[in-house]
């Protein structure tokens, strides 16, 4: 991250708001707030409770080796993926993807990380042991940590990423996907698809998925910095499936107003990651575009307006492209 | 939606109750309690008025003393209990005196009323008119004395009011007894007032004695001093009999007026009255707490934090700014939109810095805080799990500001001394939290967040060690109702923070 004193330029607040630009109290206190209520947010906060909503919804997500509640369990981590070529720790109460390991490739002994550095067991135990303590958990409470198989990422987005799994981002506002973004890794981002550690938003139209806008560190660009691939280039796959998947969340959990993050695995398609109750506004500058005037459209809408999921998505694929 | 509406509806009733208390509560202590907004050191003047008499045989005795108007002097009177002679207050005609019954005794006596008088804004009053002018002050037999005396003093008839009165009182006072004796058979000052009183009665002008005190006199013993008030234009006005001057001193305190007398011995002869006045200077603290002594008799002193034990008040004044720091906390995040780390950290680092000075603070708190994150860098290494690692954490800050302190004792630094004063738990949950993000997101994230964290910690530091607000706070801490509003009605603040506005900048089309 570059460390700029010169200040940014500062826009006024009548012209954010003209830009229908969603600002966080607004988001808080008017669509969190308003549209989540705080019984239903183990649905999204518990990773493994969500695994178990979308098995029952029939919603695809990425496979479940196991979990690890207590310490003693630690040391048998191996066990628990040694018939597995590849898998992801992540903390079961974790967000922002904070806590979270991926091992592409293991022997029992040496774990490698996509980028090809080794972690020893020793390093994997105390990381295991940070999650459990309950340091990537939301309140700091005990946590544990979840197993699962790693996404095969499709070769489509190779280009356009820097190691790590790209995800798409759709923020879903009473079943309706509103806007969407696709969060591409960079070497800054140290593989991660972070939008605040570096990575890139390109924000997607809603109707066909095709790349409307890309910004890193809330900057426009046109490029990936690190493969040189043009963003216009870029094309998402099974666009109708994850617009499916995602209205399909919404009938999961009874959350408003959530985030939804879809990454695309090479045999099975689209996967859903994980829910988000809080998700983030960088979307609309991954957009080039403000959410306000599309959840007040939505908003505006009769409680049964649209019934069905392919109601919802034919509704939003016209009117938020 | 409606729901939403109602919520803010209420929202918006508490707040403006909550407002509405904090005025009341505000105005009734600075009106009633002559709480003062001002923190600067005042004064008080610590009185004696000493009554002297010879006791009649076998006669009960009674004195009064008349007291100062508690509305118009700009004085209350505080009396100083203890000694077995209590006086008591008793009301006359709508004025206060200080009464005194006693047994009979013989042998010439002197009791003291001891008393204290605590300066507070006076209230202007529209006065009385008096009834009036007495026939009793016009006899006949004296009428043309008068009217020659006026004849010679405004021939014509024009003199003002203000400049009669005077040339009035420096032709009497340069009188001869002869010359005087028609209006007066008193000699000196008293004649003075006595024969003006009479032939103002002439002009129809009522007039009467003032009696008072000087305040700022040096002097063990004083006796009163008489003035002169004459009624005119719709109001009274005070004259210096001996020289005519008009208006009262500086620093003189009216104790008669009316036609009370000043002091009153029954069952004696040969009264009279002394007084002897000192000034005390005293913290504006003192003196509220003084005032709310004086309230205290009325049942309300004790409602205010004045009426706690020391330790007690010491206690609270620390805690006095503490809302108004919260209410910063609030601002910057949600409205300025700076991200610090961990919620209230700057807050209680800011109220260590109060015991310490900033820069000594800010140093010792650096100090304290690369040297733990440097151990706990190495703590990593040792694979621990977090509740053990965070708690060696605090163990190695413990004995890192045992060494800060033994180190400025030894170099003679007082200032570091005071570095006991930080939130252990909070300074080790710091260093981890810095140490993880760290990890995740690089130094200069951390470094971000943590001179966002000390700028916070510097500007409430700033307005905990404001000497001023902490006496606001503390005196009128119903202040804290209205900061408890303000909070609340950030708590639906829907707008944009401050830093959205550079964030969000590239979304407005250019």
């Amino acid at each position: 991250m570059k460390f700029s004193l010169k200040l940014p330029p500062i826009v006024s607040p009548r012209r954010l708001r003209e830009a229908g630009v969603l600002g966080m109290n607004q988001r808080n206190h008017a669509y969190i707030m308003r549209y989540n209520r705080r019984a239903d947010y183990p649905d999204v906060d518990d990773k493994l409770r969500t695994k178990e909503l979308a098995i029952r919804y029939n919603v695809s997500t990425a496979g479940l080796i196991g979990s690890i509640a207590y310490q003693y369990q630690v040391k048998g981590f191996r066990q628990l993926v040694e018939n597995v070529p590849d898998f992801v720790i992540k903390p079961g109460h974790g967000s922002g993807g904070r806590g979270i390991l991926v091992f592409t490739r293991h022997d029992g002994v040496n774990f490698y990380k996509p980028n090809g550095t080794v972690c020893d067991y020793g390093l994997i135990y105390e990381h295991i042991s940070n999650i459990l303590s309950g340091l990537y958990s939301l309140g700091g409470q005990v946590d544990y940590a979840l197993f699962e198989r790693c996404i095969d990422f499709s070769d489509v987005y190779s280009r356009f990423s820097y190691q790590g799994v790209p995800d798409v981002r759709l923020i879903v506002f009473r079943g309706y996907p509103v806007m969407a973004m696709i969060r591409l890794a960079t070497k800054e981002s140290d593989g991660r698809a972070n939008l605040h550690q570096g990575a890139v938003g390109v924000g997607l139209s809603i109707r066909d998925g095709h790349p409307l806008f890309a910004a890193q560190h809330n900057r426009a660009i046109t490029h990936h910095p690190d493969t040189g691939a043009a963003f216009s280039e870029l094309h998402v796959p099974h666009w109708e499936e994850h617009l499916n998947l995602a209205a399909r969340c919404a009938e999961m959990t009874p959350l408003g107003y959530f985030g939804a993050d879809i990454a695309t695995d090479r045999q099975r398609g689209p996967l859903l990651l994980e829910l988000n109750a809080r998700p983030g506004l960088a979307i609309q500058i991954a957009n080039g575009h403000g959410l306000l005037a599309r959840l007040r459209l939505v908003e505006s809408l009769p409680a049964g307006a649209h019934p069905t999921c392919a109601e919802k998505i034919a509704f939003a694929r016209e009117n938020f492209a | 939606m409606s729901e939403h509406n109602r919520h803010r509806r209420l929202l918006y009733w508490l707040v403006g109750i909550l407002f509405l208390l904090a005025a009341a509560i505000f105005f009734v202590k600075l009106r009633y309690f002559d709480f003062s907004l001002d923190n600067r050191a005042g004064f008080f003047y610590r009185a004696d008025a000493s009554v002297s008499f010879d006791p009649e045989p076998g006669k009960e005795i009674r004195i009064s003393i008349s007291l100062p108007n508690r509305r118009t002097s700009g004085y209350s009177v505080d009396p100083i209990s203890g000694g077995e002679k209590q006086f008591r207050t008793e009301l006359q005609n709508g004025l206060r005196r200080a009464v005194l019954e006693l047994p009979p005794r013989s042998g010439r006596q002197t009791v003291s009323y001891r008393f204290r008088l605590i300066p507070r804004a006076p209230v202007a009053e529209a006065p009385a008119a008096p009834p009036p002018v007495d026939s009793k002050l016009l006899p006949n037999e004296v009428a043309a004395a008068r009217k020659a005396m006026l004849a010679a003093i405004d021939p014509e008839n024009k003199l003002a009011p203000a400049a009669l009165v005077t040339a009035l009182l420096r032709a009497l006072g340069t009188a001869s007894a002869v010359e005087r004796q028609p209006f007066t058979r008193q000699s000196g000052v008293a004649g003075t007032v006595e024969a003006a009183i009479a032939i103002l009665a002439e002009r129809g002008w009522p007039a009467r004695p003032l009696r008072g005190i000087f305040l700022n006199e040096s002097k063990i013993q004083q006796q009163p001093t008489l003035f002169l008030d004459v009624w005119y234009d719709n109001d009274w006005h005070v004259f210096q009999p001996n020289t005519g001057k008009p208006g009262l001193p500086e620093h003189f305190l009216v104790l008669q007026r009316k036609d009370s007398s000043l002091f009153e011995v029954s069952g004696a002869k040969n009264s009279s009255i002394r007084f002897s006045v000192t000034r005390v200077p005293a913290g504006a603290e003192r003196l509220n707490r003084l005032r709310a002594d004086i309230i205290g008799e009325h049942d309300l002193g004790g409602f205010t934090l004045f009426s706690l034990p020391a330790s007690q008040q010491n206690l609270f004044k620390r805690l006095a700014l503490l809302p108004l720091a919260i209410l910063l906390i609030v601002v910057t995040r949600n409205v300025v939109g700076i991200q610090t780390m961990g919620t209230f950290m700057p807050v209680l680092i800011a109220m260590a810095f109060l015991e310490m000075k900033l820069l000594p603070g800010l140093i010792s708190f650096l100090l304290i805080l690369t040297i733990g994150l440097a151990i706990r860098a190495w703590l990593t290494r040792l694979n621990l799990l977090m509740v053990p690692r965070i708690s060696a954490v605090v163990v190695v800050v413990i004995l890192l500001m045992q060494a800060i302190s033994i180190g400025a004792n030894l170099l003679e630094l007082p200032d570091f001394m005071g570095v006991a004063f930080f939130p252990l738990i909070i300074i080790a949950w710091t260093i981890e939290r810095a140490s993880t993000t760290w990890e995740e997101d690089g130094a200069v994230t951390t470094l971000k967040q943590l001179a966002a964290s000390l700028a916070t910690a510097t500007v409430s530091y700033l307005v905990l060690a404001s000497g001023y607000l902490q006496y606001l706070l503390y005196t009128f801490s119903e202040l804290n109702l209205i900061i408890l509003g303000v909070i609340l009605l950030l708590g639906t603040y829907t707008g944009y923070r401050f830093t959205e506005l550079m964030r969000f900048q590239p979304l407005v089309k250019q």
